[in-house]
């Protein structure tokens, strides 16, 4: 029963963070959940991509804002855009899917321009480049004006996901209220999350996972049994980047635009401490710890009004983070496992 | 031509910051036999072993096995060449069972790419088959298949010693190097242990051993090569050993008059 | 680029006192504090709370308007400050996790999330636009054809004599020397008789106030920002990567030398109206040293895998 013990605990963190939902808002409800679970969702994408580095491999990976920035910028910029409101119009494209692709191969390629390097070295290096990484991606997006559409962003993309939608969908939204074309994110994110959460399940149960394993645990000896330890990483790397890159993807189609304040560094963190409060090396974890991360998140908005009447967006950040921080902080502290993690197979030391 | 010497090292070198860990000039294994490194402490002995299996890097010198000069190879590419080791402090993977441990170890490398793992058809199943075939025989012999699914951090020390063992042996090696396959044993076990290995010379894997339970490397070496500040100080049977000047020396300090 | 060899030395030496601070501490208890850099911008916030005169609207929350003080007695304050917070750090939280022998992974985390933290504590308790002390404007002079303003030269001075005061102390004072002894092996250190603990909190307390003396600086010749301290982490790895990691000496020269080729790329003409972008040169170098000489110019190869 002990085993069940964490399933129970999630449930009933579920049933109290909706229930939070239901009663803080008379109207709207509909509409909250769906922007709730869609972000929550895409974030979950992005934790899970994480999990496969640091809960299957123990590299630590502090850029993950980056991949999903690449694959982004490389998707959206492939099929039809704007550029801002004055910049060039682009009508011709690729189709979606391959778009996407190619997105995830970007990620992916990246991830292997940053662990050649370093995954040879010992793991606080990686940390520290992927940190440097992700800040040069968002000091290269903000300054290349002419690429990523300066003040706007890059705009009118959505169409070529949106177009794909099927009437019942539309229909759905309209009935409950609710944005149609976020609810068609929000869909297509969850499917996403299962399919992959499904071939993840079947890696790790394979002899690739069971060498991350083993990789994860002793280097060393791993590369006394003949195995190529860097190589094993580096798949693992370039597998969890790819993976961020398509939630970068996914967040992009929520917003509806792609602005250069979009994957900047804190995001990265924002992934980390959904993932910590899930569970790491679990494969629920992730998603499960971005959805209630979320509704923390939301709580303290109501916590910045407290304190700061009329609080501006600068002051929302702010105590945001701040519970970010803590958040991290404590769960690694006093649950490191999360709510989902299994506490034996945590493994804190750096390689 | 084929040389039938299955290791040569010539003119190793590798010193720490001034101090000269090894120098050994010339040595080979060639006949199928127990060979065991002793000598007194930091004669340089796990130094020699991590350079021989590339775990450290000579500063000077060449590595030759089965033929290979294998001296810029990285650690990784020496156990497909039929080179295993084990090391010291037993180095088993804790979260993972025994026979994941050994799965792991003999698996193939082609199946442990990402496409082979998903696309699991049937050349991947037969092969998982036969290795824990495999993996049950490596076990019995061991006398551990009792602890076949347990977690490897469940085994006492020497079972994790034994697991250790199985792990290189179903790598099929035709060089088998033990670290101090006996440190922290109980004699009872000692005994196992020094069975087991006895029975693996007979069936063709090449051993040496770095050991300093003497009477162990007596009782079942037929080579004793002797280290003493980094050079090589004697090398012969087990008799020519324990009445070599230079060897008693070593250990105990030179004998006044 | 010869305009900004001026600004190249103040930088160099800033994250080049930076990297020494960091590198101590990471002697000492072997852990990558990520939140070095809030220490850094604890020293620069501190003196601009307290130098600022009553009236200033430099601080967000006008109900605590700071005391008028003299910039000089505000920033020693601020340093002194800064040590006791680096003291409240170790006792409060990494002794405990010592204690209870969190991986470092784990600490590593845990120190990113602390840097969360206190990065938008100073969000919200200071400005968000970059903010200046109270010191006069003063006009860039020629000194040996290099164009610094007076206040400038004060700093590298001060700067300079700090380093070499640090140095000696490291080398010659007892306390000094007992730090460099458990930076090399901790075991044996206590065996000595020396008490790793006392000189751990000891070294935090040195290396915070170094930390803080740096963020004042830099607020001196730049200003103060609420990420200030993210901004010269990054720059202090580069250089500790460059230099070396594990010596003092490798950290600061490191240091410098990041600092320097940062402010000097400004000049490069691709850099055009990119200035932020400086940023990402020295962060581009410290990928490529990792891919030539991962153990930096001075260290060595054993502490890096």
């Amino acid at each position: 029963m002990k085993k069940y013990k964490k399933y129970v605990v999630a449930a009933a963190l579920l049933i109290i963070s909706f229930g939070y939902i239901f009663i803080s808002n008379e109207t709207g409800v509909a509409r909250i959940f769906v922007n709730l679970l869609t972000f929550a969702g895409i974030y979950g994408l992005a934790a899970i991509g994480i999990n496969v580095h640091f809960g299957w491999t123990g590299l630590l990976n502090f850029g993950h804002a980056a991949f999903m920035g690449i694959g982004a910028y490389t998707t959206i910029l492939l099929i039809p855009h704007a550029l801002g409101r004055e910049g060039v119009v682009v009508e011709n494209g690729l189709p979606l899917p391959l778009a996407v692709i190619l997105g995830m191969l970007a990620a992916a390629l990246l991830g292997l321009l940053l662990g050649l390097p370093t995954l040879r070295l010992r793991g606080d290096y990686l940390a520290i480049v992927t940190i440097a990484a992700a800040e040069i991606f968002r000091l290269l997006i903000r300054d290349f004006e002419d690429i990523t559409g300066g003040v706007y962003g890059v705009i009118q993309f959505s169409d070529s996901l949106q177009n794909m939608r099927p009437n019942f969908i539309t229909n759905l939204a309209t009935s409950i209220d609710v944005s149609s074309s976020q609810l068609w994110v929000g869909i297509i994110t969850w499917t996403l999350i299962i399919c992959v959460l499904i071939i993840l399940s079947r890696l790790q149960k394979s002899p690739w996972g069971r060498a991350l394993r083993a990789v994860r645990e002793d280097e060393d000896a791993v590369r006394a049994l003949g195995k190529n330890a860097v190589w094993l990483k580096l798949q693992s790397f370039m597998l969890g980047a790819s993976i961020g890159g398509l939630s970068g993807i996914l967040l992009a189609f929520n917003y509806g635009t792609l602005q250069s304040s979009t994957f900047v560094p804190v995001l990265t963190f924002y992934i980390w401490a959904a993932l910590i409060l899930g569970g790491v090396g679990s494969l629920g974890g992730p998603a499960l710890g971005a959805v209630i991360f979320w509704v923390i998140i939301s709580g303290t908005d109501s916590l910045a009004e407290f304190f700061f009447d009329n609080a501006n967006g600068q002051q929302l950040a702010g105590v945001r983070f701040v519970f970010v921080g803590i958040l991290i902080m404590f769960t690694m502290i006093f649950t490191p496992s999360g709510i989902l993690g299994k506490k034996e197979e945590l493994l804190l030391e750096i390689k | 031509m084929k040389s039938n010497r299955l290791l040569e090292v010539s003119a190793l070198q590798k010193s720490f910051g001034g101090l000269q860990a090894v120098d050994v000039d010339s040595l080979e294994f060639s006949k199928n036999q127990i060979t065991s490194l002793i000598g007194p402490n930091g004669a340089g002995k796990t130094t020699f072993f991590d350079l021989i299996t590339k775990f450290q890097n000579p500063d000077k010198g060449t590595l030759i096995f089965d033929s290979q000069d294998i001296t810029a190879l990285p650690s990784y590419k020496l156990a497909r060449l039929g080179m295993t080791r084990t090391f010291q402090l037993t180095r088993v993977f804790e979260k993972m069972s025994v026979l994941e441990n050994m799965q792991f170890s003999g698996s193939s490398l082609k199946y442990e790419s990402i496409s082979r793992s998903l696309i699991k058809g049937k050349m991947l199943n037969n092969f998982e088959r036969e290795l824990e075939e495999e993996v049950d025989r490596i076990l019995e012999l061991l006398n551990l298949s009792h602890m076949k699914y347990s977690y490897a951090r469940e085994l006492s020390g020497g079972q994790k010693k034994l697991l250790e063992l199985g792990r290189a042996l179903i790598k099929n090696p035709k060089l088998l190097l033990l670290d101090e396959p006996l440190a922290g044993v109980n004699p009872k076990l000692a005994e196992e242990i020094l069975d087991i290995i006895q029975k693996l010379s007979i069936e063709g894997i090449n051993i040496i051993m770095v050991e300093h339970n003497i009477n162990a490397v007596m009782k079942i070496s037929e080579r004793v090569v002797v280290m003493a500040e980094g050079k090589i100080i004697a090398d012969g049977n087990p008799d020519a050993i324990r009445s070599d000047e230079k060897v008693i020396e070593a250990y105990l300090g030179k004998v006044d008059e | 680029m010869i305009e900004q060899l001026g600004n190249g030395l103040l930088l160099g030496l800033i994250v080049a006192i930076a990297s020494v601070s960091l590198s101590l501490l990471y002697g000492v208890t072997r852990i990558v504090n990520f939140a070095h850099g809030e220490i850094i911008a604890l020293g620069a916030v501190l003196a601009l709370f307290f130098s600022s005169s009553p009236s200033s609207n430099f601080l967000y929350l006008d109900r605590y308007s700071p005391l008028g003080s003299s910039f000089i007695v505000s920033s020693i304050v601020s340093i002194f400050l800064c040590g006791i917070f680096g003291a409240i750090l170790e006792l409060c939280l990494f002794r405990p996790l010592r204690r209870y022998n969190y991986g470092n992974v784990a600490v590593l985390v845990i120190t990113i999330g602390l840097s969360i933290f206190l990065r938008h504590i100073y969000l919200l308790f200071a400005s968000a636009r970059p903010a200046s002390y109270p010191l006069d404007l003063q006009k860039r002079q020629d000194y040996f054809g290099v164009q610094l303003t007076p206040r400038n030269v004060q700093v590298l001075i001060i700067g300079s004599l700090v380093m070499i005061l640090v140095g000696l102390f490291l080398s010659y004072t007892k306390t000094g020397k007992a730090m460099r002894a458990v930076r090399d092996s901790s075991e044996l250190a206590s065996v000595s008789g020396i008490n790793s603990d006392y000189i751990i909190t000891l070294t935090w307390i040195f290396s915070s106030m170094l930390a803080g003396f740096t963020g004042i600086i830099q607020g001196v010749i730049n200003n103060v920002r609420w990420n200030m301290g993210f901004l010269i982490l990054l720059l202090i790895f580069a250089g500790s990567i460059l230099g070396g990691i594990g010596t003092s000496f490798g950290a600061m020269f490191g240091g410098f030398i990041i600092g320097m080729l940062v402010q000097l790329s400004v000049g490069l003409s691709f850099m055009d109206g990119h200035t932020e972008a400086k940023n990402a040169i020295a962060l581009a170098l410290m990928i490529i040293i990792l891919l030539i000489r991962p153990q930096g110019i001075f260290g060595s190869k054993e502490r890096i895998s």
